[in-house]
């Protein structure tokens, strides 16, 4: 009995060595996954009339390992709110969009929502997980101007885990509110009184 | 032919107890389909209220439902007087349960995707924890009568809709998924974390304690309902994540730690080792609830984005500093669970006895 009781005390004592010092360490070394994303951007026109929309499609894919979430935001610092001026007309993503209000808490330097800022312009974020390579998603808007001047679009895509410069694209460029890189668009909104493309 | 009072009297305790039996399985479906749907949450499209997690649960509560009406229709005044605290708990419960439903249809429809922790997923797991215990209460003191198989089968039936969907309860006040576009329920992290820390230990304890005491403190009965919980927890949020797959040796041998209390109990029983085992119990805390409880202590220790492919390597990373904060806490929560637990069922025991004698 006391035998017995000593070799099931023992087997507590190995389980718990074991959970705390040998398995770990063979669960810890299991490489992290590097996915490679990237995306292509397409603007219907540069120049519109006030009034008048212009589409913006957003082509995204992944390369090299898959991603567990790969997000594509498309941000609009010429605006405070997106109200009636965005619209998504397309949209083949496995999630809902995520819609970003000026203010609120959005994730900074490619923490992905672990270090947070207010964002200072609206956004929306499109995501899919998992996303394997060769996956592509996109998303198309259709943007109507309310007032003249230039209309500037952000876009950027980050994968996640994100394990790299590669993580995201663009690699390098102007960065945004986030602190991220971003790929800026802008289309001219000309006054109803001006004449694009006559002059 | 007629049918003698004493037939009709024990057709209706037959009843009652099948009653109280499907409420208790009902709650199981429940409680797996809530597992299920945390897990679907975290990896596929959540914002339909038609997904089939929540068909799993919703039938799981039909089932409880038609046992909760056979509970009440099946009732003797002695039973009455026997079970009314029972009876009134699974009353209450199914009626919170039933209520969920609608509500949190309304919820999805107004809301979208709705967080872990929201008033209609509130209403439900405490319908859950109601019904079950109510429904537990009345087949423990009945199962001195049956079949060591039975016993084993109504055990697990018994105890482990009570254990999840505690669980559930528990998780909902320590995991950050309660966070929406709408509203932001998700708990304090060092609430969290000091909740979860405290509130798992006791539970584990005070569940595998039960089947213990609630079966004449006879072998195999912690170990078959410590292995059928880790069986639940691996098929619902284990294996939906293909990238969790290859910690399954891992998880299954938390098993071995249950059953060597077990064991050690068997050899000999007394105060110290029962409470012993409790507290072996509680420092389970950390592996039983593998991968979910990475969530929590991950929000105060790393703090990384808890991504499918990136569970176990935060588990695993976080393990050492972690465990060696925890363990005390765990290990005293678990001897206090022992110890309620013994109080409970001795307590629910003491008018059946009483009558046996």
């Amino acid at each position: 009995m006391k035998l017995a009781l000593i070799l099931t005390l023992m087997g507590l004592a190995v389980y718990f060595c074991a959970v705390l010092f040998v398995i770990p360490s063979e669960y810890s070394n299991v490489k992290t996954l590097e996915p490679e994303p990237i995306f292509t951007a397409k603007l219907s026109s540069n120049q519109i009339r006030l009034g008048d929309s212009f589409n913006i499609t957003i082509d995204s894919d992944n390369s090299n390992d898959s991603a567990d979430i790969q997000i594509v935001s498309v941000a609009f610092p010429s605006i405070t709110q997106i109200g009636n001026t965005v619209k998504i007309v397309g949209y083949n993503f496995t999630q809902s969009p995520r819609y970003v209000k000026t203010g609120d808490d959005i994730g900074y330097e490619y923490s992905g929502g672990t270090a947070l800022i207010k964002a200072q312009y609206p956004s929306i974020e499109a995501y899919s997980r998992p996303v394997n390579p060769g996956a592509h998603y996109s998303i198309e808007m259709k943007i109507t101007p309310d007032s003249a001047g230039n209309f500037t679009v952000f876009a950027k895509t980050v994968a996640i885990p994100h394990s790299g410069d590669h993580s995201h694209y663009p690699y390098g460029g102007i960065r945004d509110h986030q602190n991220e890189y971003v790929e800026s668009f802008s289309v001219m909104v000309s006054d109803n009184l001006d004449k694009p493309g006559m002059g | 032919m007629t049918i003698s009072k004493s037939d009709s009297a024990s057709k209706k305790h037959g009843m009652f107890f099948l009653g109280n039996v499907l409420v208790s399985l009902g709650i199981l479906v429940v409680t797996t389909g809530g597992s299920w749907d945390i897990s679907n949450h975290l990896l596929n499209r959540p914002e339909t209220f038609f997904s089939t997690p929540h068909f799993v649960l919703y039938s799981g509560v039909m089932i409880a439902l038609s046992g909760a009406v056979l509970v009440m229709l099946k009732r003797s005044d002695e039973l009455k007087t026997e079970n009314r605290v029972s009876t009134s708990l699974v009353q209450i419960g199914i009626a919170l349960l039933v209520g969920a439903g609608p509500f949190d249809f309304l919820w999805h429809s107004n809301f979208g995707l709705d967080g872990l922790l929201s008033p209609p997923h509130l209403v439900l797991i405490c319908g859950m924890v109601f019904s079950s215990v109510g429904a537990f209460l009345s087949t423990v003191k009945r199962l001195a009568e049956k079949s060591h198989l039975t016993k084993h089968i109504l055990t697990v039936i018994g105890i482990l809709p009570m254990w999840l969907s505690a669980t559930g309860l528990f998780f909902s006040f320590s995991l950050p998924f309660s966070k929406t576009d709408y509203f932001d329920f998700n708990p304090n992290p060092v609430f969290g974390a000091v909740f979860a820390t405290l509130a798992f230990p006791f539970l584990i304890s005070m569940m595998l304690s039960m089947a213990y005491v609630a079966n004449g403190k006879k072998f195999g009965f912690i170990s078959v309902t410590g292995a059928t919980l880790i069986v639940i927890n691996m098929a619902t949020s284990i294996i939906p994540n293909p990238w969790l797959h290859p910690t399954i040796p891992f998880y299954l041998f938390t098993l071995v730690p249950i059953v060597l209390c077990d064991l050690m109990l068997n050899l000999s029983a007394n105060k110290m080792r029962t409470y012993f085992t409790g507290g072996i119990f509680g420092m389970l805390g950390y592996f039983v609830y593998y991968p979910l409880i990475t969530h929590v202590y991950n929000k105060i220790e790393t703090n990384q984005i808890v991504s499918a492919s990136m569970t176990a390597k935060i588990y695993f990373e976080m393990i050492l500093s972690v465990f060696p904060l925890i363990v005390i806490p765990c290990a005293v929560m678990g001897v206090i669970g022992a110890m309620v637990c013994h109080r409970v069922i001795r307590s629910v025991m003491r008018p059946v006895s009483s009558q046996l004698s």
